[in-house]
């Protein structure tokens, strides 16, 4: 692991009696995607909102680049790229000046800003919208102008709030591809997130935070090999009666078996591979089958095991 | 970085066409409907001289003296008395000139009385063993008639009665003989037209009509504090998502908010710039000769609105609608009380609640206004001016206080 990026240690807010983030410590090291997983509610924005000095907290320390974080850290802050949850462009500027301007606000010199804006215009695939005003954009080429404007300037570290709430399928896959080339590129990322397939995509380590508490982190391997659950197998097309399903929960490694409208679900534990085995016996049987689909564990399904209630809340 | 931010916010704000709205065209064309509504009252606020006449008669030729008198407040018309059309409506040919009336000689009273019913005149003197009134209706016009004609009475009953004393005692007049006495009298008499006459304060006429446009002007400032409220609103992070970019941003907050509220000063300045242009060549309302003066309370008169406007957006924690409305609801309040919808509140207010006058920022702007208009001195003015400055800078400096904790409880 590389050097610490950001370092919290201990940290606890409160919102009048509400615990947001409960003696929370983690760190990022350079080079990484962390991934900040959680349902909304978990304390992902607060935490993010306490390591930029925005919001006050009770306890705790936070440094960034080795240096204790504060509001008048404007050395540190020159080196940090946010991207909100909430898209913060102004209306009246254009794609183009949008994007100069709180680049500006980074880097004085105009030459040098200049080809920034323009790589942060390609880069975002905005090019022929440079001249658009925001409200005459769709809701995936503005998140993709917020980006924009958080990273124009070149940071180090790079922190993204859920950037892609309510964005098309299309322009989600644009965004995380994006992510992961900033991040060859060099720069660190802090990466927050209420939908796991992303979270597996891009980041290379992966926190959960449930409640302001860390319930688990490690990469997406570790964390799934946390749980006791294993492949998960949907067998289409199959008559059984009561004395069949009966005899396949009574298999081993099988955790729970669910007939339902023709088809069969099951899902093994972690250690072992029923599923040949299963297979084999439908087929002794003379139970006819048609679509097989396999499904290995995810972190919802880590998320479930862990806290008992699904991510998406 | 400054010019930056400053080039970049008045773009934004340049282009904010709602705002724009309330703080420019809104006035503008309110201005538009006040001119519609005060240009008659415009017009019959000039003084009129009052037409009568005077039935020709031997008696009315040996009365010199009220002969002289009359001339001293009249323009006697002596072409033949057969003016016609409406009082109302007629212009008279002496318009412009001080005098109290405008006084046909009438051959005799058959005709002045012909005068009076086709309304050609107000009334008309009559000799019948002295000057006698006729009106036909009683109003304000004829009540200034009826009181010359008393008063004239009064004075030569007196000093009828003065000379008739004397001379009864066998005393002599003094240096004059009795009928340089009259004369005397006729002299002093003559006078009244200058006892009654208004010494003005200034060389400008007072036209109240243009207190109306100096109050609308002063909402158009207070209306600067929408720029007030969306600069600040949009430096604070728990306000706005602009806000909370800005201050991730290495930027200091204090140069951050200076640019801003700079950049809403300029924009307002040129606005309230653009509308007393409109009001002054456009419809043809004056500000007085001291153009310099005139500016200056103008800036005076944005900063205020400004720093007013920030003062809400930092102390207001609601949402946008609520402070808006709170800005709208309190500038109509002042310039209600400035007199900007009647001027009559303007006056009760001074008389019956001077404090409150003292105190409205939207009266100190008419109010400055006005003082350059009408007055030749600069006290007032002074003090306006002066007052509107301390405004901003207890706002200014209340908004900073408010703003410049760097943490927030809650985002």
């Amino acid at each position: 692991m590389g050097n610490p990026v950001i370092n919290v240690v201990d940290l606890v807010k409160k919102y009048g009696n509400l615990t947001a983030l409960d003696h929370l410590s983690f760190m990022v090291a350079e080079g990484e995607i962390l991934g900040l997983l959680g349902p909304n509610g978990s304390g992902k924005t607060t935490a993010i909102n306490c390591i930029l000095s925005l919001l006050k907290f009770e306890k705790g320390s936070i440094e960034v680049f080795g240096r204790q974080m504060s509001p008048d850290a404007y050395d540190i802050k020159r080196d940090i790229g946010v991207v909100m949850q909430n898209v913060a462009v102004f209306n009246e500027l254009t794609v183009y000046e949008n994007i100069d301007y709180f680049c500006g606000l980074y880097v004085h010199d105009k030459a040098v800003r200049k080809p920034y804006v323009e790589e942060a215009i390609t880069f975002t695939g905005l090019k022929d919208f440079r001249k658009f005003y925001p409200k005459k954009l769709s809701g995936g080429l503005l998140r993709r102008l917020n980006i924009a404007c958080g990273i124009a300037h070149k940071p180090k570290l790079i922190i993204m709030d859920e950037p892609t709430v309510a964005v098309d399928p299309q322009s989600r896959n644009n965004i995380l591809e994006g992510i992961k080339r900033l991040n060859k590129n060099g720069a660190t990322v802090l990466y927050t997130s209420h939908y796991m397939e992303e979270v597996e995509l891009i980041c290379s380590r992966i926190i959960i935070l449930d409640k302001g508490k860390i319930i688990a982190s490690g990469t997406k391997q570790e964390l799934k090999a946390m749980i006791e659950l294993g492949e998960k197998i949907r067998v289409e097309g199959v008559s059984l009666d009561d004395v069949l399903m009966e005899k396949i929960k009574n298999r081993p490694g099988i955790l729970v078996a669910d007939y339902r409208d023709r088809a069969l679900e099951v899902r093994f534990a972690r250690e072992g591979n029923g599923v040949l085995g299963l297979l084999n016996f439908l087929r002794d049987n003379g139970i006819e089958m048609g679509r097989l689909y396999s499904e290995m564990p995810t972190l919802n399904d880590v998320f479930l095991e862990l806290t008992g209630k699904e991510l998406r809340d | 970085m400054m010019s930056h931010i400053l080039k970049y916010r008045l773009k934004c704000f340049f282009r904010d066409r709602e705002t724009l709205f309330w703080t420019l065209m809104f006035p503008l064309i309110l201005a538009v409907l006040f001119n519609l509504a005060f240009s008659n009252l415009y017009k019959t606020e000039a003084f009129k001289d009052i037409k009568i006449a005077v039935a020709d008669s031997a008696e009315y030729r040996e009365d010199v003296i009220f002969g002289s008198v009359l001339e001293a407040v009249s323009f006697i018309d002596k072409g033949n008395g057969s003016a016609e059309g409406d009082v109302e409506n007629g212009e008279s040919e002496s318009g412009g000139n001080n005098h109290f009336f405008h006084t046909l000689i009438a051959e005799n009273r058959q005709e002045a009385q012909a005068l009076l019913d086709n309304n050609s005149i107000y009334g008309y003197v009559y000799y019948d063993g002295g000057p006698k009134l006729a009106v036909r209706y009683s109003g304000i016009r004829q009540t200034i008639i009826k009181s010359f004609v008393d008063e004239y009475l009064q004075k030569s009953y007196a000093v009828n009665d003065i000379i008739s004393r004397n001379i009864s005692a066998g005393g002599q007049a003094g240096p004059y003989g009795t009928e340089d006495l009259y004369l005397k009298v006729a002299s002093i008499a003559s006078e009244r037209a200058v006892f009654i006459k208004d010494v003005p304060a200034s060389t400008e006429a007072p036209v109240s009509t243009v207190i109306y446009f100096y109050s609308l002007i002063a909402m158009a400032a207070l209306y600067g504090g929408f720029w007030g409220i969306r600069a600040v609103s949009e430096s604070q992070a728990d306000i706005s998502y602009q806000g909370a970019r800005v201050s991730v941003a290495p930027v200091h907050r204090f140069k951050q908010l200076i640019c801003d509220l700079t950049s809403a000063m300029i924009i307002q300045y040129a606005e309230i710039l653009v509308l007393m242009i409109f009001i002054r060549y456009v419809l043809g309302y004056e500000f007085g000769s001291q153009t310099g003066l005139v500016l200056i309370a103008a800036f005076a008169a944005c900063l205020m609105g400004i720093s007013y406007g920030a003062f809400i957006g930092a102390a207001v924690r609601k949402s946008e609608g609520i402070r808006i409305a709170i800005l709208i609801g309190t500038s109509m309040f002042m310039s209600f009380l400035s007199g900007m919808m009647s001027i009559e509140i303007k006056y009760l207010v001074v008389r019956a609640f001077p404090p409150v006058a003292w105190l409205n920022p939207s009266n100190l702007v008419s109010d400055a206004f006005y003082t350059l208009y009408y007055y030749d001195t600069y006290e007032k003015y002074y003090t306006c001016v002066a007052g509107l400055f301390a405004y901003a800078a207890v706002f200014g400096l209340s908004s900073w206080l408010l703003m410049r904790r760097k943490k927030y409880a809650a985002i």
